[in-house]
């Protein structure tokens, strides 16, 4: 089964490193989108099929948090899992999206070892993921 | 908290972030004690600052010549320096410094104490005249394998 993401970032670099992390980790990914904050996420989200948001805690106009919080108002939206991925190390914040509803958190900086753990929890093993650590990388791949 | 902690998480910091992200292992240049002489090596430099606060408030920065920039973003991408445009340059030292921040920050405190502001882009003249003209400001002179560059700390 191939998976729809959604990538949410203000850092457009970000967004890119994340999006190669989970081309290395031999996830069946379908469609990548992306968004440079939360407003614009919801909109991809109204308009597209997605499986998985990760998304950034800290950005402009709308937040990872609220983003999460805006979601679970819905449920069609509600049911997507969300996994943080941030410069927040404060176990507070963590804990809060975490009762917010988020699934799962991934902290910058991170290893592609790091999103590949962190989305098999949540979508299970693929066979590509089951191979053990991330070492298979393409041309231009880190 | 004192500023020397603060000081020593920013080294861990940028240790942590630029080996694990940039591929760049950094060490301490001690042969440098002065900015403006530092500065004059390089004709162009990149900077970025991000505002905190909490128990402390203050502002971190991070200066980049120019080829350090694209060295850092052309590892960061994955993509070779020639293809880089210069967007994709500044919107990684910004987020570099972001992760800098977020790291060093959290080595403080996990409680949930401090609050990161969105990193921003500033000229060369600006962080001299900040790391220069404020008393708590603190300078750290680094270099990579290959480059160099220079983080600073202000405590308003």
């Amino acid at each position: 089964m191939a998976f729809n993401v959604l990538i949410v970032d203000d850092s457009a670099s970000m967004r890119a490193v994340i999006k190669r992390s989970i081309k290395v980790s031999g996830f069946n990914v379908g469609e990548y989108w992306e968004a440079g904050d939360g407003r614009q996420a919801l909109t991809v989200l109204k308009n597209q099929w997605v499986d998985i948001v990760l998304t950034d805690i800290n950005m402009p106009n709308m937040n990872g948090m609220e983003l999460v919080a805006e979601m679970k108002t819905d449920p069609v939206l509600g049911s997507i899992p969300v996994v943080m991925v941030t410069t927040e190390g404060r176990e507070e914040r963590v804990q809060e999206s975490m009762e917010l509803g988020a699934s799962g958190y991934i902290k910058k900086p991170f290893l592609p070892e790091d999103v590949k753990r962190t989305l098999s929890d949540i979508l299970g093993e693929t066979e590509d993921a089951e191979r053990g650590p991330v070492d298979e990388f393409e041309d231009g791949d880190f | 908290m004192l500023k020397e902690v603060l000081l020593t998480n920013l080294k861990t910091a940028i240790s942590d972030v630029l080996e694990t992200m940039f591929f760049q292992p950094v060490q301490i240049d001690d042969s440098h004690h002065d900015l403006k002489e530092w500065l004059s090596e390089d004709p162009h430099h990149l900077g970025a600052r991000l505002g905190f606060s909490g128990p402390i408030t203050g502002t971190c920065y991070v200066l980049v010549p120019d080829q350090g920039g694209a060295e850092m973003a052309a590892n960061f991408l994955g993509i070779e320096e020639e293809a880089l445009q210069r967007e994709q340059v500044v919107d990684t030292v910004k987020e570099a410094l972001n992760m800098i921040g977020g790291r060093m920050l959290a080595l403080c405190d996990e409680s949930g104490a401090f609050h990161l502001d969105i990193p921003e882009i500033a000229d060369t003249d600006a962080v001299s005249a900040d790391l220069l003209g404020d008393a708590e400001g603190s300078i750290l002179f680094l270099e990579t394998a290959d480059n160099r560059l220079l983080a600073g700390l202000t405590i308003t």
